[in-house]
């Protein structure tokens, strides 16, 4: 949506419609029939350069004198269609233009937005405070971990891995390379964030892991495939950032909450001067969802 | 450049390998760095591992899941079927974030994706989000009008359909294209390309630039997605190659030919995925070439080897492993067949036409062509993707949002035709759809480099959905007791080469030996059981195929004739739901080819069965409180197809 209103600014026959609606208001609202008494259509110079500049643009070269004129007699046709067609009323109801006068509105309203000029560091850093959450990282742990298969060992697998733990907890140097059961996981994970690990193993591993002592072999705990004796060697707790790191995240969350704003303060202004009624449907035509 | 040293590097390194492994003896070869010495080789492989089991590991450690094939309200049929999100919507929901879908329903995946392309339709591109704002060059052309009025009309399923259909049959408005040079098509690139560079966080998330060359011809879909591996500095020096002439082609000669101009021009890397050819009526994987009736040539072979390193198994328009006209000894080949015609079901299918547009079978017929020719076109790996054209890589069978936008969830899409030709009695059904798939990518980080390099090298796998995790090893000297090591992976890597890598034999007299496991989807389905496929093709040309089971939960046995009998069911269809009390959470095995024949080409890839779990449909029927009509299937067997491993006999 945002690419099709980003474009849309761009778009000269966006600019030219507007200036269109403006020469329309003001030419004034006086109509006659007969010909060439009533309203004046004049087509401006600096509306002919636009013109120049939108087909050079599409074409790579200026237009010769006959596409010019050409280029002026589409002008004068559409603005004359137009006028007529508004008169009739055409614009009533129609999807298009009620969505478009929706979106102008809408510019006009993220330009009051843009206009109280940038945040300032101040504003920033209560911004941060206040949604602290959103920018928050991750809990991560760095650590190793032998598994359990219950399928191959079966009722005997948490005994087993307790005899283990209590080999590993006693003095010596063992080659945990070569103990538990073949894993397809690797057995170290280095700066592995909570939802990595829980989409890993599972939820209530992660979980455990938060809650095991660091730097020596605990568990077993639990994981969607087994169990495992597990030894955290480095935990780093969830933590807001340093501004710096977030800056931009946070000044361009900043300016889209200020835009959302004052598109709805503006509205909720316009919105009280009408009076609502929305009728009843004859019969209930919601669908609900069993 | 790089490419080509990277490529010759990789094979080096590889034979150096298993050269140092098997002790044989360096033939003479002449190269740049002059005559090999042995023992100056050997040297430089230590031959015992370094203390540490980290230090000096270099092989990927973990699977990336991803979308290589999204489309979001750019592609001019996905917005005409009522898509309204764009690529940075498409991005949020593959990160985790939770978005609202066009159909106003509330959508998160289970998990985040770790890489996303999204391939927006090259012809048209962006011309979507331009009608649908009414610009009014389109809305003058009397077609566009008219297109228009039927979307407004709440009739845009229709329009969509009237929309495949023109462009399909090359009779789309010549007013109403976006083609490159033009400003709506150029801004559009520029910003896909910008979404995807606010979207791409190395080492957590890439957000790959790409596209879909949308080659159809007559309603034949060779659809490629081309993806880059450079940044946008490099991929906003082009536009992406379309297929109406003059400035672009049907052909994928003429793709291909594109595709090295960038390479060129801006020293980049690009590459192509076919997308599935279950559609495109035999013409995705031809031994006749459609675009001039000869048999393919060998510079087609060596370019299309190069190119199309990866294939599209299975996705959202079914699954295109294999059909059962083509593998009637296969019990499992018949899941999720589309199988009644082209895209645009404007001709019907006929048997004759299946063999070159499954995998299985192109990857028979790549072996014959290489035995003809000396080189293998169809020699790819293997990916899944959704092609959803929602901007919603949502394929989790609860939680499927449908191949378009009018097709999210609700009481009445399982029932709503997909696709109509009443002149051929032709229907695809939305029950037909299947909720697939995803791209498992074995890589060494994060990162569009790294992801793309296994691309590359095709150490890829493909799922229908589940993320299970699978590793396919192909070597001379694997035992049994290999399967029971702590890490298979390391003595993996050590023995062989990963999916998508090369066996020759070097020492005779020896069958080649395959590790494989299979660890199943943490939030999903025990495992039934692993199959190695085997293809290989005879001194007469002929070429064959056989499926072995090889691994399988349980104390199941064969019978008589070798047939395994089935995991059972636990499946409740009323309320959608299924129990873990049957199958596996990890399957571990090697296999040594019984019928080994060292002079014949041959491939092998691992297929993965999950136990039987609810369809989409099935979740459907629940929610909406429903019932389905009898032919409606309710239950399936996900799985995952890895990259092959090809062997070629010397000379």
């Amino acid at each position: 949506m945002k690419i099709i209103l980003r474009k849309l600014i761009r778009e000269p026959l966006f600019h030219f419609l507007l200036l269109g609606a403006m020469i329309f208001l003001l030419a004034g609202r006086v109509r006659s029939g007969s010909v060439g008494s009533g309203d004046k259509i004049v087509v401006t110079q600096s509306q002919i350069e636009s013109m120049v500049v939108g087909f050079s643009r599409t074409w790579m070269r200026p237009p010769s004198q006959e596409e010019l004129q050409g280029l002026v007699d589409d002008f004068v046709r559409e603005e004359v269609l137009y006028r007529e067609a508004k008169a009739m009323g055409l614009d009533q109801d129609d999807i298009i233009v009620r969505r478009r006068m929706r979106q102008k509105f809408e510019f006009l309203a993220e330009d009051q937005a843009a206009r109280t000029g940038p945040p300032t560091d101040q504003e920033l850093e209560s911004y941060l405070r206040q949604y602290a959450d959103k920018y928050s990282e991750e809990p991560n742990f760095s650590f190793d971990h032998i598994f359990f298969s219950r399928e191959m060992r079966g009722a005997s697998a948490d005994a087993e891995a307790n005899a283990m733990l209590a080999r590993l907890s006693g003095k010596g140097t063992i080659d945990i390379a070569k103990l538990g059961d073949a894993f397809l996981l690797p057995s170290r994970f280095e700066k592995t964030s909570a939802g990595e690990t829980a989409r890993l193993f599972g939820e209530k591993f992660a979980e455990d892991l938060t809650k095991a002592p660091l730097g020596t072999w605990a568990g077993p705990i639990e994981s969607s495939y087994g169990i495992h004796l597990v030894r955290v060697n480095a935990r780093i707790p969830e933590g807001a950032p340093p501004m710096a790191k977030v800056r931009e995240a946070v000044l361009r969350d900043l300016l889209s909450d200020r835009r959302k704003q004052e598109l709805d303060t503006q509205y909720e202004k316009l919105r009280a001067r009408y009076m609502v009624v929305v009728e009843p449907p004859e019969a209930p035509r919601v669908a609900e969802a069993r | 450049m790089k490419f080509a040293t990277m490529r010759a590097k990789m094979r080096l390194g590889a034979l150096s390998l298993v050269l140092s492994l098997t002790g044989y003896s360096l033939p003479a070869f002449s190269q740049d760095t002059g005559e090999p010495d042995k023992a100056a080789i050997e040297k430089s492989f230590p031959a015992k591992r370094p203390y540490s089991p980290y230090a000096g590991r270099t092989f990927p450690t973990r699977v990336y899941w991803g979308d290589t094939h999204l489309h979001t309200d750019l592609s001019f049929d996905a917005g005409a079927a009522g898509c309204r999100l764009g690529p940075s919507d498409a991005y949020r929901l593959a990160k985790g974030e939770e978005v609202t879908a066009s159909s106003g329903q509330r959508v998160k995946l289970s998990r985040p994706l770790d890489f996303l392309v999204v391939a927006d339709h090259s012809d048209n591109m962006g011309f979507f989000p331009d009608f649908l704002a009414g610009k009014p060059e389109l809305l003058a052309d009397p077609q566009g009008r008219k297109w228009y009025d039927m979307i407004q009309t709440g009739k845009g399923g229709e329009a969509a359909w009237e929309i495949v259909m023109s462009f399909s049959q090359g009779k789309f408005p010549k007013a109403l294209e976006y083609a490159p040079g033009t400003s709506g098509f150029r801004s559009t690139w520029k910003a896909i390309i910008k979404a995807a560079e606010e979207a791409n966080e190395p080492g957590r998330f890439t957000a790959f630039i790409g596209y879909e060359w949308t080659s159809l011809a007559a309603g034949n879909n060779l659809h490629r997605n081309v993806i880059f591996r450079d940044n946008g500095d490099k991929a906003s020096t082009i536009e992406p190659y379309t297929t109406t002439k003059p400035l672009g082609s049907n052909n994928p000669r003429d793709l291909w030919k594109w595709m090295a101009g960038y390479e060129q021009k801006t020293g980049g890397n690009v590459l192509a995925i076919a997308h599935n050819g279950n559609l495109s009526n035999g013409t995705m994987f031809p031994l006749i070439e459609s675009f001039n009736g000869k048999p393919i040539d060998r510079e087609y072979a060596e370019t299309r080897a190069k190119w199309e390193r990866l294939y599209e198994a299975t996705q959202m328009k079914g699954d295109g492993e294999t059909h059962p006209f083509l593998s009637p000894n296969d019990e499992f080949a018949n899941y999720e067949r589309w199988d009644k015609g082209n895209l645009d079901l404007s001709e019907a299918k006929k048997p004759e036409m299946l063999e070159f547009e499954y995998a299985r079978a192109a990857l028979r017929n790549g072996l014959k062509l290489e035995q003809e020719l000396g080189a293998n076109p169809y020699k790819f790996g293997m990916v899944g993707s959704t092609d959803s054209h929602t901007a919603l890589a949502a394929v989790e069978e609860d939680n499927f949002f449908g191949k378009i936008s009018s097709s999210e969830p609700s009481a009445e899409r399982a029932m709503h035709p997909f696709m109509k030709n009443p002149k051929l009695g032709l229907k695809i059904m939305g029950w037909e759809t299947t909720a697939s798939g995803y791209a498992g990518v074995w890589a060494t980080d994060n990162t569009r480099e790294a992801l793309w390099d296994a691309m590359e090298r095709k150490e890829t796998y493909a799922t229908t959905g589940p993320r299970m995790i699978v590793r396919f090893f192909g070597g001379w000297e694997f035992v049994a007791a290999d399967a029971n090591t702590r890490s298979p992976a390391t003595v993996g890597y050590e023995k062989g080469v990963p999916m998508g890598g090369d066996l020759q034999q070097l020492v005779p007299g020896k069958s080649p030996t395959f590790l494989v496991a299979a660890l199943k989807d943490p939030m999903g389905a025990n495992l039934d059981r692993i199959q190695i496929i085997k293809g290989w093709v005879d001194t007469k040309g002929e070429t064959h195929e056989k499926v072995y089971d090889v691994a399988w939960s349980g104390e199941r046995k064969p019978d008589a004739k070798g047939k395994l009998p089935s995991v059972g069911d636990t499946v409740d269809v009323p309320n959608a739901t299924y129990s873990n009390t049957i199958g596996a959470t990890e399957l571990i095995k090697v296999w040594k080819d019984p019928e080994f024949d060292a002079s014949q080409r041959a491939f092998y890839y691992a297929r993965v069965l999950e136990i039987p779990t609810p369809r989409w449909t099935a979740y459907d029927a629940k929610y909406f409180g429903i019932k389905m009509p009898p032919e409606v299937p309710m239950k399936l067997q996900e799985r995952a197809y890895t990259s092959p491993i090809w062997y070629t006999p010397e000379k």
